[in-house]
């Protein structure tokens, strides 16, 4: 059952990205839905299941990406697995903290992927515009994250 | 976590190398997921919309006013371009330009970067079900606007010529070049056979001259000629003639893929020979040229 609800919040997800967020972008950047599901996925399910469905969100991307396939994957499971790693030491006693941690997992997670990108063969990807790109696609995440967070803990749970 | 990370590797390892089969069932799945993205796009296409008006709304309208005037312009010079044709074609036949009969395909631009990092790319509504295959040529009435890169049963992604990673054969001041894109959707940045082109100046047009493509296609203007103090090196700097960050409806060049070379490349660049091929199908130097037919498909408006 948890298997089914997390293939469902990846699939809607992913066809929100595909449809609804390449259009609406922020001064030219997209927010990246299945990198927010993949962080949320690790803040609160644990490194280790968080790496699983952060790994199956990068496939899902990676599908309908003109990228290599498999470097969603890889950077989404790194990602997952690091916030799963650090979430326990984290301290969330205020409302905001798990957007604030979300955005800056995400600008984090996007920073490697243009890296990953780079060591793959995909030229340009680290310039002088990531920053920006990255800051926005933070900012977008952390926006969006009461909308997904809810969701994701439907589908594997509360953090503990 | 070390079993999903080396899975991930692989998989990047495979597509790199073109793996067959995963590229098939790759393809397989986004067959699926077109119908419910086109889907999906249709319901949430007013709020993207709406979203554009108000974040572009100033750009908009001064976009409206300046076709306006462009409109105005081209009422006024019909006329001679009518005129200019008739003259043109009259040339051809003449002095046996070579003129390729081609088909074309109208179709409609269904899609853009879906994230971040794919910029260059668009989706068109037009694939393999309709003859489309890859590395044809995509244009506009502005010119070319790149070439098919990945084919699917209904859809098709097209590498837009500002793509860095684009390539293609182009003449000017009767010299053939090679033409990489820049990445800034507004320029093509000439980087070998420059030899081959002794005298270049701003404002010489510029147009396909390689075996991917119908030869003669617009691609722009040269805006731009920097040479070292030696005035042997050059780099030539081209602004391109079609609108490539702004597409609704675009064509498909139908072009018969025998007469691509088998020693050329295709988009994604290797070695490249800027021989022009001798064209067998090219017409006799009496005959009248073909007039390009055009089949609509696809959506359409």
């Amino acid at each position: 059952m948890t298997r089914l609800r997390v293939a469902l919040v990846i699939f809607v997800a992913l066809i929100l990205q595909i449809s609804l967020f390449s259009q609406v972008r922020l001064s030219g950047v997209a927010p990246e839905l299945l990198l927010l599901v993949a962080v949320l996925a690790g803040f609160n399910a644990g490194p280790d299941r968080g790496a699983v469905i952060g790994f199956c969100a990068g496939l899902a991307y990676d599908i309908v990406l003109d990228t290599p396939l498999g470097l969603s994957a890889l950077t989404f499971c790194l990602v997952a697995h690091a916030v799963g790693s650090l979430e326990e030491s984290l301290i969330r006693e205020t409302w905001w903290f798990p957007m604030l941690a979300a955005g800056l997992a995400s600008a984090v997670g996007l920073v490697v992927f243009a890296c990953a990108g780079e060591v793959a063969g995909q030229p340009g990807w680290v310039s002088r515009d990531l920053p920006r790109v990255a800051m926005l696609v933070g900012f977008t995440n952390m926006l969006l994250t009461p909308l997904v967070r809810g969701p994701m803990r439907w589908s594997v749970g509360a953090a503990a | 976590m070390l079993l999903l990370a080396l899975t991930a590797i692989t998989l990047l390892t495979l597509d790199g190398r073109n793996f067959g089969p995963l590229q098939t069932m790759q393809e397989g799945l986004r067959d699926v997921i077109a119908p419910i993205r086109s889907a999906a796009d249709d319901v949430v296409s007013p709020v993207g919309n709406a979203w554009n008006g108000l974040t572009d709304y100033d750009a908009v309208v001064a976009e409206n006013e300046a076709l306006r005037a462009e409109i105005e312009r081209l009422r006024g010079t019909s006329i001679q371009d009518e005129t200019a044709l008739a003259e043109l074609e009259a040339l051809r036949a003449e002095v046996g330009l070579v003129v390729e009969d081609y088909l074309v395909l109208l179709t409609e631009v269904v899609g853009g970067p879906i994230g971040n990092f794919e910029q260059f790319s668009i989706d068109i509504d037009a694939g393999s079900n309709d003859q489309v295959s890859q590395n044809m040529a995509v244009i506009t009435s502005g010119g070319l606007v790149g070439l098919v890169s990945r084919v699917g049963a209904e859809r098709s992604e097209v590498r837009l010529v500002s793509d860095p990673e684009f390539v293609i054969g182009v003449t000017f001041a009767d010299g053939v070049v090679v033409a990489r894109g820049t990445g800034d959707g507004e320029t093509l940045r000439v980087v070998e056979n420059l030899s081959q082109v002794p005298d270049v100046a701003v404002g010489d047009p510029v147009v396909t001259q390689s075996s991917l493509v119908p030869q003669g296609i617009a691609v722009g203007r040269v805006s731009a000629v920097e040479r070292d103090d030696d005035g042997v090196l050059q780099e030539v700097e081209i602004e391109l003639s079609a609108e490539v960050g702004h597409l609704q409806f675009v064509n498909v060049v139908l072009a018969d893929p025998a007469i691509i070379d088998e020693e050329r490349t295709d988009v994604l660049g290797n070695e490249f020979d800027t021989e022009v091929p001798a064209n067998s199908d090219a017409p006799d130097s009496d005959e009248v040229p073909a007039t390009p037919t055009t089949i609509t498909g696809g959506a359409g408006p």
